[in-house]
């Protein structure tokens, strides 16, 4: 129960950071009560006031989160509050009496009241959000799209069991639903856990942490007892891979000639070019 | 029924195909049938849903197209025609960001995996959409009766779109439209009778909408960035028709709602976020009726039934 209060005290105080909608209900409200405008929408005033109010207070928003499940995180329970409708009624009656009012500049004025508003409100959400990190996602996003193709064109009638790196596994069941992998986007996403019981035994954690290794690799430094590591258990890993089903591997093109040296002997089969990757298929 | 408006019955419609796609996934998932029979069977069902629309449609059509037609050829105060344009550009401008799919976000969300993974397999959660391997220990029967994976699935059956394309693009854009549907709803109830400000609303909310795109969570940000998700559906546009419906005191209305909430959203047990707001209406409702002086309820009561039919 204390974790829940801790998780309603820390959710509030993460939910007003990074934007500013709460803010504007909360500015929505106290300009619709202040100015008696609540008056002609008095039910959704109210209601909108005391379930933000609920919202925040932790003792009341606890029973919220406990009545959403404890499936869905604390942002959820503002679900209650009709944020979006009544920000945009209040902007709505403010907006149109600027518009109404005949004297203290007319039109002018009301433009600009309405050009400064915008502003404040563009202004506190995110503009352009995290411009660098959707690109990247878009970049991974295309490749392993590419890659699932290139795999379906390849091996046409193959039932493909794949590990792969992380950025071609994040996507590659969303591509082709007919290639199978070892390990799925919930081992690194939790969160996706809570769809299915299964889990993952150690074998599957030692293998995604090998194959990190194996990426870094390919990268400009990685530490040499990681390496050391990774060379040593290789073997036991491809093994744990081959239990498990696993019929195909890719290894970015950058890895050290070394490594698909020890994976072509271990595997007893030639390692084939693949676009940026590296391909060992035992099929 | 009789005061519906033709938006009215888009949203039932709408609670139709859900619960149509529900009543298909769970004759599936009890009876064992292949997903192929399952789509086969709520292509039926959405095929008698549609000839009844038509039928209730024309039967009604003096009391709900009239109203539609007024609504559309009815004078434009001055002014209100640009507050249309400016809300229309700015959700073609959604529509787009939307379609270039730059911002999907889908932590925590397994739906194009899962649709891929009906067709692929040609069963429903035959196997995990994660791995594509069988369920060792299985999922919960809750997520498993959710009915959205069966209708996105469907869907991509018929047309041939690829799921990814179909979930993260076109449902999307789809729910961002149904969204702007139950909100000028919502405006109709709010300012019954006064044209220029329910335009106001509706570009309100569409800019609201850009604005709350910066966070997981936010209306905005589930239907510009996850519109496939049934926490967008409820926010975007069950809740804002639940809003309406209570402030026009329809209550059927807000039953379909909670209803279709339970079918697309994990809830505790079918009590849900339009269950909770329906009754937390009515019982302010109630209080403010109470109170003297409040018993004409500002817009929200008999006057804005009247301004369904204006």
């Amino acid at each position: 129960m204390m974790e829940l209060f801790r998780n309603a005290g820390m959710g509030w105080a993460d939910y007003k950071s990074g934007g500013k909608m709460a803010a504007f209900l909360l500015i929505a409200l106290l300009y619709l009560w202040f100015t008696g405008k609540a008056k002609e929408v008095r039910v959704l005033a109210v209601y909108a006031s005391v379930s933000a109010v609920c919202c925040i207070l932790p003792l009341t928003a606890v029973p919220l989160m406990l009545y959403q499940t404890k499936f869905y995180d604390y942002e959820w329970i503002w679900s209650l509050v009709p944020l979006t409708s009544v920000t945009a009624y209040g902007l709505t009656v403010f907006l149109a009496e600027q518009w109404e009012r005949k004297d203290d500049g007319g039109r002018p004025r009301a433009v600009a009241v309405t050009l400064l508003l915008l502003l404040a409100l563009l202004l506190g959400g995110s503009l352009g959000g995290d411009a660098e990190g959707r690109a990247r996602e878009n970049a991974e996003r295309k490749e392993a799209y590419a890659v699932a193709g290139l795999l379906s064109e390849n091996y046409p009638g193959e039932e493909i069991c794949l590990l792969a790196p992380k950025s071609i596994l994040e996507y590659v069941r969303e591509a082709d639903g007919g290639i199978r992998l070892a390990y799925g986007r919930n081992l690194w996403d939790e969160s996706l856990n809570a769809y299915a019981y299964d889990t993952y035994d150690g074998k599957v954690s030692d293998l995604y942490r090998w194959m990190d290794w194996v990426e870094q690799s390919a990268g400009v430094w990685m530490p040499e007892e990681d390496k050391a590591e990774m060379f040593d258990t290789l073997e036991r890993r491809m093994e744990d891979a081959a239990a498990m089903g696993v019929n195909c591997i890719l290894f970015p093109s950058g890895v050290p000639g070394e490594l698909t040296q020890h994976m072509e002997a271990a595997l007893g089969i030639s390692a084939r070019r693949f676009g940026d990757y590296i391909v060992f298929t035992l099929f | 029924m009789r005061k519906n408006t033709f938006r009215d019955c888009l949203m039932i419609g709408e609670i139709g195909v859900i619960g149509l796609a529900e009543v298909s996934h769970l004759a599936a998932v009890f009876l064992k049938l292949s997903f192929t029979d399952c789509s086969r069977l709520y292509a039926v069902c959405l095929g008698v849903l549609a000839v009844s629309g038509i039928v209730f449609l024309t039967a009604g059509r003096k009391h709900i197209f009239p109203a539609f037609h007024r609504e559309r050829q009815g004078d434009f105060l001055p002014g209100q025609r640009l507050l249309y344009v400016i809300f229309a550009m700015t959700v073609i401008s959604q529509l787009i960001f939307i379609g270039m799919g730059n911002a999907i976000y889908r932590r925590g969300d397994m739906m194009a995996e899962t649709v891929e993974s009906f067709l692929v397999s040609d069963g429903i959660y035959q196997v995990n959409p994660m791995t594509g391997m069988p369920y060792t220990e299985g999922m919960p029967l809750r997520l498993k009766i959710l009915c959205l994976p069966t209708l996105y699935a469907s869907l991509c059956r018929w047309t041939g779109i690829a799921p990814a394309v179909m979930v993260q693009r076109i449902v999307p854009m789809a729910v961002l439209l149904s969204s702007y549907v139950s909100f000028s709803l919502l405006g109709r109830a709010l300012f019954p009778g006064d044209g220029k400000k329910r335009a106001w609303f509706l570009l309100g909310v569409s800019v609201l909408l850009w604005v709350g795109a910066y966070r997981y969570g936010m209306v905005g940000f589930g239907l510009l960035c996850s519109g496939w998700q049934g926490v967008a559906v409820r926010g975007g546009v069950l809740v804002p028709w639940t809003l309406s419906l209570c402030l026009r005191r329809r209550r059927l209305g807000v039953f379909l709602c909670i209803l279709a909430e339970a079918c697309i959203v994990w809830t505790l047990y079918g009590c849900g976020v339009c269950l909770a707001v329906g009754a937390g209406v009515t019982v302010v409702q109630l209080l403010c009726r109470k109170l003297p002086g409040t018993s004409a309820n500002g817009k929200t009561g008999h006057s804005a039934e009247r301004g369904d039919a204006t």
